[in-house]
Order: C-alpha cells, then sequence, then structure tokens
C-alpha cells in the first residue's frame, strides 16, 4: 500500500521477472538453464589470477599463493601495464596483448536469443496465439499492416532482405549447432523443428 | 565525520524511496514486523550506499542516481539474503542455499513467500541495472555464496570445528568473516564500477573484511545468545583483538587509496562504525544480546 493507504502496482519488468521463473514447468528438453551466473569453470581457465586478500596478481597455480588466498581469488584474463606493480614476484605475469575474451560477445548474443526460442518455443508460441487474438494483438496487426502499406518497393525488399538474411542465419547456427551436438537431433532425439514445422511435445 | 552524518541522512531518504514501494507491494508484513525488521534493512542499505559512495569516487567514477539505486538494492537484498540465513533456523538456511544455488547455476529460483518474491524482485531489478554476466560480478557473487555457505556449515557443524587447534578455529572463523563481507562489497563495487582497478579492489575488500569483524563484536552477545560462532566472539580480548585489526585495516586504506575527499569518507564512516559497534557491544553486555535493535 502506498501512503494514502492504497497498495502499489507492480512494475512490468517485476512482472516478467516473475513469470520467467514460472517457465521452468514450460521449457522443452528438461531443465536446462535460464541464466548462469556461475563462473566457476571459466574462471579455473583464465591465465592469471588475482589474491585480493594479499594484493598479488599470478599466473594460473602458482605456488605462492597462500593457501589462505584461495578463497578469494579471482580469475583474470587480461593485465594492464599500471597492474605490473602487483605482479608476484615468483611466477612474473607480464601485461596482455591482443584479443580479448569479449570479441565473441555479438556471436554470443545472438546465440542466446535463439536459445530463447529453443528453449521456450511452445510457450513463447501459445502466448503468440493468446496474444494475436487479444485486443491489443489485433490492434498491433493493424497497425503493422498500416505501416507495410505505406512501405515503398525500396523499402520492402529492404525488409525481405534483413528478415531472409536473419532467418537464414538462424538456420545456419541450428544447422552447425545440431552438428556439434552429434548429428541429426530428428534421429530418434528430440527435434528442435519437426518435418511438419511443429515441434513434438515431449 | 560530519559528512558522513550528512550523506547518511541523505540516503536514508533515498534507499527509503527506493525500496519502501517494493516492500509495500511484495511483502507488506515487513513494514509491521514487530522486530523493525524494515528499519535494519533500510539501516543496512543506507550504510551500503555510503560504502558504495566511497568505493565509486574512489575510482574516479560519479556517484549518480543509477549508482545509489544500485547500492540501495544491493543492501535491500543483502539484508533479505541474511535474514533467510539467519532467522528461520538450520533447515530453512540450507533449502535457502540450496535454492539460490540453483539460481546462480540455472538462473532458477522458487518463489514461495512474500518475503522471497521481494528478494526475487529486488535482485532481478538490480540485475538489470548492469550487465550481471561482467566477469568480476560473476566470480564475486559465487565466491560470496561460497562464503556464506561456508558460514552456515560452521554455524550448524560446530563440532567439528571443535575438534581443531584453537588457533586453526580461529583462523578458519577469522577467515570465513573475512570472505562474507570482503566478497559483498566486493559485489556491491563490481555493480557500481565493473572495470575497478585490481588495487583498488583489494582495499575495497579489505574494507569489506574489516566492516564484518565490526559487525560481529557488535553483534557478539546476539551471536552467542543464538549460539553461532563468530571469530570475534570466540577470541579472549575482543576489543583489543578488533583496535589492532582496525588500526591495520585502516592503515592499508589509508595508504592504498590516493589522498582525497572519498578515501577520508571510507575511513570516516569506517571509524564511525567501529565507534557506534564497540558502544553497542557495552550496550548489550549490560541488556543481554538481542539481535533486533536498530543501530544506525
Amino acid at each position: 500500500m502506498s501512503r494514502n493507504g492504497r497498495r502499489e502496482r507492480p512494475k512490468l519488468g517485476d512482472q516478467l521477472a516473475l513469470a520467467a521463473q514460472q517457465l521452468r514447468g514450460a521449457q522443452e528438453g528438461g531443465d536446462r538453464p535460464l541464466l548462469r551466473i556461475d563462473y566457476r569453470e571459466e574462471a579455473a581457465k583464465a591465465p592469471y589470477q588475482f589474491d585480493s586478500v594479499q594484493e598479488r596478481l599470478h599466473r594460473r597455480g602458482c605456488r605462492s599463493i597462500p593457501k589462505s588466498s584461495r578463497s578469494a581469488l579471482y580469475g583474470m584474463w587480461q593485465v594492464g601495464p599500471e597492474e605490473r606493480k602487483l605482479a608476484c614476484p615468483q611466477c612474473r605475469p607480464e601485461p596482455t596483448k591482443g584479443k580479448t575474451r569479449e570479441d565473441s560477445f555479438p556471436t554470443d548474443l545472438l546465440y542466446g536469443l535463439l536459445s530463447i526460442f529453443d528453449q521456450f518455443g511452445n510457450a513463447l508460441r501459445e502466448r503468440g496465439r493468446e496474444y494475436r487474438k487479444s485486443r491489443q494483438g489485433r490492434q498491433l496487426r493493424a497497425d503493422l499492416d498500416q505501416m507495410l502499406e505505406s512501405f515503398g518497393g525500396r523499402e520492402r525488399d529492404m525488409l525481405d532482405i534483413v528478415v531472409s538474411a536473419f532467418d537464414g542465419m538462424a538456420r545456419t547456427i541450428r544447422d552447425l549447432d545440431n552438428r556439434l551436438n552429434g548429428g541429426d537431433r530428428r534421429n530418434g532425439s528430440p527435434s528442435r523443428n519437426g518435418a511438419n514445422g511443429s515441434r513434438r511435445q515431449k | 565525520m560530519q559528512r558522513v552524518d550528512e550523506l547518511t541522512q541523505r540516503y536514508r531518504k533515498k534507499v527509503v524511496g527506493t525500496l519502501e514501494p517494493l516492500v509495500r507491494c511484495y511483502c507488506p508484513a515487513l513494514l509491521g514486523n514487530s522486530n523493525n525488521q524494515y528499519r535494519k534493512m533500510v539501516e543496512l542499505s543506507t550504510k551500503m550506499t555510503l560504502v558504495g559512495h566511497a568505493s565509486t569516487e574512489s575510482a574516479g567514477e560519479s556517484y549518480d542516481t543509477r549508482r545509489r539505486t544500485i547500492a540501495s538494492l544491493f543492501g535491500g537484498c543483502c539484508f533479505l539474503a541474511d535474514s533467510f540465513i539467519d532467522d528461520f533456523g538450520e533447515k530453512a538456511a540450507r533449502d535457502y542455499l540450496a535454492r539460490f544455488e540453483l539460481l546462480l547455476t540455472k538462473g532458477w529460483f522458487e518463489v514461495r513467500t512474500d518475503r522471497e518474491k521481494l528478494f526475487y524482485v529486488i535482485l532481478a531489478r538490480l540485475f538489470t541495472e548492469r550487465d550481471v554476466l561482467h566477469p568480476t560480478l560473476r566470480q564475486a557473487i559465487w565466491l560470496l555464496y561460497e562464503a556464506q555457505k561456508r558460514d552456515v556449515e560452521l554455524r550448524f557443524r560446530s563440532r567439528s570445528l571443535r575438534r581443531l587447534p584453537r588457533r586453526k578455529q580461529l583462523a578458519v572463523l577469522r577467515q570465513c568473516a573475512r570472505d562474507r563481507s570482503g566478497h559483498a562489497i566486493t559485489v556491491l563495487s563490481a555493480f557500481l564500477v565493473p572495470e575497478l582497478p585490481l588495487a583498488y579492489r583489494s582495499l575495497i575488500f579489505t574494507a569489506g573484511a574489516l566492516i564484518m569483524h565490526i559487525d560481529d563484536h557488535g553483534d557478539c552477545y546476539a551471536d552467542l545468545l543464538d549460539r553461532r560462532i563468530t571469530y570475534m566472539n570466540q577470541v579472549k580480548q575482543p576489543a583489543r583483538v578488533l583496535r589492532r585489526i582496525f588500526l591495520a585495516h585502516v592503515g592499508r586504506i589509508a595508504r592504498g587509496l590516493p589522498l582525497g575527499a572519498e578515501r577520508d569518507l571510507l575511513i570516516a564512516f569506517l571509524f564511525r562504525y567501529y565507534i557506534t559497534r564497540l558502544a553497542k557491544h557495552k550496550e548489550q553486555r549490560k541488556h543481554g544480546g538481542t539481535a533486533w535493535a536498530v543501530y544506525e
């Protein structure tokens, strides 16, 4: 309730966050992650480790890292020249040059987007059907039709190119992902997109 | 010290403005709680907002509205997470830790109560304010979780700790306190300034460790009443030990941070916190430990 006794209205973002948790039962392929914050696997492979207790930067696995600091080590991928003064005198980590971990960001983002469609495809489709029938959905459809009508030939061509490029990219990544995961999943394992275009219910 | 007082007043209002609507919306029972839990939440969050100010400006960044909101949300989050661990018994603490681990490893969190709903909504807002997938932030969150888990194990499995030689027992307890608050303040700093220079990160960790020891000294009798052992309630001369720790930690911070108002603000805050918790310790010795008294 607010100061004058009325209950506060929940914000859309909060409702979305809460609704996302209800998707757990709606996903395909078991209890797959929604978002992984745990970074142990990557941190364990990082080339450098920062001891935040002793203020010391080490190469991974340096023997002079005190036992009491093990619970306060942070994996590092780059060392800047200004961090040289924190370098361990035993393992002597050197400032790094070249590619950073962040170079794969756009690809990761695209994979992330596709994984959401893949994981929650059924739930999204159901919501889409409901939304299409709703008043807002019908309004959106009318707005989109109006917008498309206002497009000239050149704009329509541009839109076609963008849509087909995205579609092609999605298909390529999906095929690649299938191959990396041990071949065609349609052969005996859950289909991501069945032959008739609909998803198989689990 | 005057600046600490002024900022405390100002940030308390900011914290109330951020957290109160959320509490009213998702867990209104907290506002009428007889144990003053909402007020304690506001005080913890105000403290976090002030520490956030010092760490942000020490790194040369401006402590803008967004950052103040992040710190307020983080304080609310810490209060609720601590309450799940401290206030509802062993089973509830373990259950919360298991579900929080699932949240960190898979993103799923089963919301069962209004308090948990409030916690999750605050967490979700915090995660949308900053790229939660930043490597430092992800590591700090996980290390904080591990420190909390170790703390709970020590609390409920104190027999295995008692088997160790006394010196080793104290080392384990001290390290546990250091990590709990050291990683908590690192999470806060990573939310505020993701690219915080390494040298500052270590000093912020030091400040966090000091805050935990001061906190544990203030809560000494309440913890003993709850049969919770900490480094500060196990050492023989706690006031003397705390003084030594305070001087060593503050000395390191003073030498490490560049001269300026931000360094002075952090040190003034730590000094004020130290003084008020010494007073709290004395007061609680007279009246018996109660965890629910509200202290600024």
